[in-house]
């Protein structure tokens, strides 16, 4: 492996851990409004989280790399993110009998980080709409770039 | 059959891709790792998670 390419495996490396750590932190805010029963039914796995991010960073720059791309935009982020997250799942169950809200916590958490990426508000979304983007994200096999495209579809329609 | 005309239009191929691979679309320099971002994400994890609650209730009436 040549000097170059080492740097930028420790490079990767680097940005990776920082965005593990800003992910264990948007998990704590995103399950604190949660009830403490709901809470208690599920956990973060950063073994698993360490690797959604390493993939992440290692995927996004295969297609930077392809396209000579400084910097991925907010869409592209965001699509690499859900599917990294759906791959791995780190948010992982510790009980049997788990509401919907612990059940689908994967899902939930990675639309509510692309939802971050694009700086576009829940709230402007429909119940009906935001219903739909997790059935896909739990039972749809769609890969990051066709996310990408529906985050930027989202944000020209509703940001 | 491939026409001279045809043959001398794929010799521009390589020009042509050179230009759709420099699409300079995607940068962003954004930081995703900051204090400002979660700052934000906290208030879109409330939305969010309101939100859920409507779309699950919409699943529990089905």
């Amino acid at each position: 492996m040549s000097e170059t390419a080492k740097d930028t495996e420790a490079d990767l490396r680097v940005r990776a851990r920082c965005r593990e750590t800003m992910l264990v932190r948007a998990f704590h805010l995103f399950t604190d409004p949660w009830k403490d029963e709901e809470r208690g039914q599920c956990t973060l796995n950063q073994q698993l989280l360490r690797i959604v991010s390493e993939a992440y960073f290692k995927d996004l720059e295969r297609k930077k790399d392809f396209h000579g791309i400084r910097y991925a935009d907010a869409h592209k982020r965001a699509g690499y993110m859900m599917k990294w997250i759906m791959r791995f799942r780190p948010i992982q169950l510790v009980r049997e009998d788990c509401c919907v809200r612990a059940l689908l916590a994967n899902e939930h958490f990675a639309l509510t980080v692309a939802l971050r990426f694009i700086r576009l508000s829940p709230s402007k979304l429909s119940a009906d709409l935001y219903k739909n983007l997790i059935y896909s994200l739990r039972y749809r096999h769609i890969d990051a770039n066709a996310w990408a495209l529906s985050c930027f579809l989202l944000q020209k329609s509703h940001g | 059959m491939i026409t001279t005309t045809q043959s001398q239009a794929h010799t521009a191929i390589p020009e042509s891709v050179e230009t759709l691979l420099d699409w300079k679309l995607s940068n962003s320099d954004e930081a995703f790792d900051s204090e400002e971002f979660l700052a934000d994400f906290a208030m879109h994890a409330q939305e969010a998670n309101a939100l859920f609650d409507q779309a699950v209730a919409d699943f529990k009436r089905e």
